[in-house]
């Protein structure tokens, strides 16, 4: 994956979001939980203060007794953690043995008359802090009011803290790693269309399809129609061209036969210039064909399409069989039906006639057609018992250059064949036959470098 | 988040256990004398007594007078202030507020 990816870059946003929302709800949660644990915690102690309340009585000289005390061990053990003190207006103050040599401040009276319990932090006898709850209560009429306090070190609760925040912790990572692939598997999902417009558009490059099938979703369906839109516009203006191309060439067909014609006539006058003019017009066609066929292999360029040689090469050489001076010849045609040219078969049908018409007009007695190779890849080869080409000729040709100027047609078939099997993702290889002729081999894929 | 709450009763289990029991064995006598007809069941008697004073009861005495049963409940008030009940026990009549 490559920092581009779309599908990392949502997962991972959508992972960043999923956990800082955890951390926030875990935040949230455990604010919540703290309130309601000192909440609950308060209620517990006004229980107690409540019960003391109950038990305060002052005797008939004054003095303030409890009757009973609360029961807890923790109210009994010296810093026991757990606490109360009931001080009179007078300074009569009773406390809990866990106070020990300690007493509780007691806090400054609310204003009003408000008994309602007062809830409060204050400082506990071993440097610790109470959660206190403070209630003034009046026992008997003219007596002021008492002051109770019942208070609970808050590092008792901590322990209860400690533990949720272990549980909480654990469990918030797990619901957001849970939730971060549940999200990764949808963003997968989401993206599932893109996969499958590969597969068409892989699907139109091999030439299975001429446009891109399929319903997709109503997001990425505009996408698809736009897209064929364009092969379709494209394909459109493509078959202008060709057309155009072709007309250029069948129109210039007819001057260059009069310009022809006429080069022949004065041949007997001026003998140089009608050479010259001949020459010049057949270079005019070659060019014009050679456009032609340029054309016709860019129009097939994006959808490959595949065209079954055997049939192909049967057809051409009983076309060229049929041709006068052809008795001599003897084809021999060695194509297995399994070889497939990636091309359309008209691409291969201008590529070979262009091979075995070369080699039909050079050759001598015999000319061999082979093939090899499966769907993917594969080799034709053309091979005569003619003269053959120099190697610096064939690599002439190699690169497009005519290099028989004096015969009418040769070199534009070979560099005609050249450009069509490039086109179509093949290379045209020249060679010495075994026969000492000339051999033209179309192979395919070409190599990525030559 | 049920542990969390599990933590919070405990906690709650923990300081309710700090509050005291009476002590004496009077709810044996209590139990006896609601056998016998003698008193009548304490949530009438608290009705009766919350009749007269409203909020919290922080303590409740059965004490026998000259063959009479009479409750004695503190009830202390929304505004602070500590009132005692006495009711017979028998005809839920209070007998005296201070």
């Amino acid at each position: 994956m490559t920092g581009r990816s779309l599908r990392l870059r949502l997962s991972l946003a959508a992972a960043g979001l999923i956990a800082l929302a955890l951390v926030l709800g875990g935040a949230g949660l455990f604010l919540i939980f703290d309130a309601a644990l000192d909440r609950r915690t308060a209620d517990e102690l006004d229980q107690t203060a409540r019960f003391l309340a109950g038990q305060v009585a002052f005797g008939a000289d004054g003095a303030m007794t409890l009757e009973q005390r609360p029961a807890d061990p923790r109210y009994a053990a010296p810093y026991g953690g757990l606490y109360w003190q009931v001080d009179a207006a007078d300074g009569q103050r009773m406390r809990s043995r866990s106070l020990w040599d300690k007493a509780l401040d007691t806090p400054p009276r609310p204003e009003g008359d408000d008994a309602e319990p007062q809830t409060l932090d204050i400082p506990g006898p071993d440097g610790g802090t109470l959660l206190a709850v403070a209630r003034a209560v009046q026992v008997s009429e003219p007596r002021p009011p008492v002051t109770i306090l019942v208070g609970l070190d808050r590092r008792q609760l901590a322990a209860s803290r400690t533990e949720v925040l272990r549980l909480l912790a654990p469990t918030l990572a797990a619901l957001a790693v849970a939730l971060s692939l549940a999200m990764a598997l949808f963003v997968h999902r989401a993206l599932l269309p893109f996969r499958a417009l590969r597969d068409d558009l892989g699907g139109l490059r091999e030439g299975r399809t001429t446009t891109l099938p399929g319903r997709y979703a109503d997001e990425v369906q505009p996408l698809v129609d736009d897209l064929n839109a364009l092969l379709d516009q494209r394909a459109r203006a493509l078959k202008r061209a060709e057309t155009q191309a072709a007309d250029m060439a069948h129109g210039l067909k007819t001057p260059l036969a009069v310009l022809s014609a006429l080069g022949r006539r004065i041949a007997p006058l001026a003998p140089a210039e009608a050479a010259e003019i001949e020459r010049q017009a057949e270079a005019m066609s070659a060019q014009a064909t050679r456009a032609l066929a340029r054309a016709r292999a860019t129009a097939a360029g994006l959808e490959r399409r595949g065209a079954a040689a055997a049939p192909v090469v049967r057809q051409i050489a009983a076309a060229l069989d049929r041709l006068p001076g052809s008795e001599r010849l003897d084809w021999r045609i060695e194509t297995p039906d399994i070889v497939v040219f990636p091309a359309s078969e008209g691409e291969l049908f201008e590529i070979l006639g262009a091979l075995m018409d070369n080699a039909r007009k050079w050759g001598r007695r015999s000319i061999v057609v082979s093939a090899h190779g499966n769907r993917d890849s594969g080799a034709i080869t053309v091979a005569d018992d003619g003269p053959g080409m120099a190697a610096d000729e064939r690599a002439r040709i190699g690169r497009g250059v005519r290099w028989d100027e004096t015969t009418p047609g040769t070199g534009f078939g070979l560099a005609i064949a050249r450009d069509l099997s490039e086109a179509a993702g093949a290379r045209l290889k020249l060679g010495v036959s075994e026969f000492g002729g000339l051999e033209a081999t179309v192979s395919w894929p070409a190599p990525a470098a030559d | 988040m049920i542990r969390p709450l599990a933590i919070l009763a405990a906690a709650a289990l923990a300081l309710g256990a700090a509050l005291p029991a009476l002590g004496d064995d009077d709810q044996d006598e209590a139990r006896r004398a609601l056998e016998r007809g003698e008193i009548r069941p304490l949530e009438e008697v608290l009705a009766a007594a919350r009749a007269r004073v409203s909020g919290d009861v922080v303590k409740i005495e059965l004490d026998r007078d000259d063959d009479l049963w009479v409750y004695e409940i503190k009830i202390l008030t929304p505004s602070g202030a500590r009132r005692e009940v006495e009711i017979d026990a028998r005809s839920l009549r209070v007998l005296e507020v201070d």
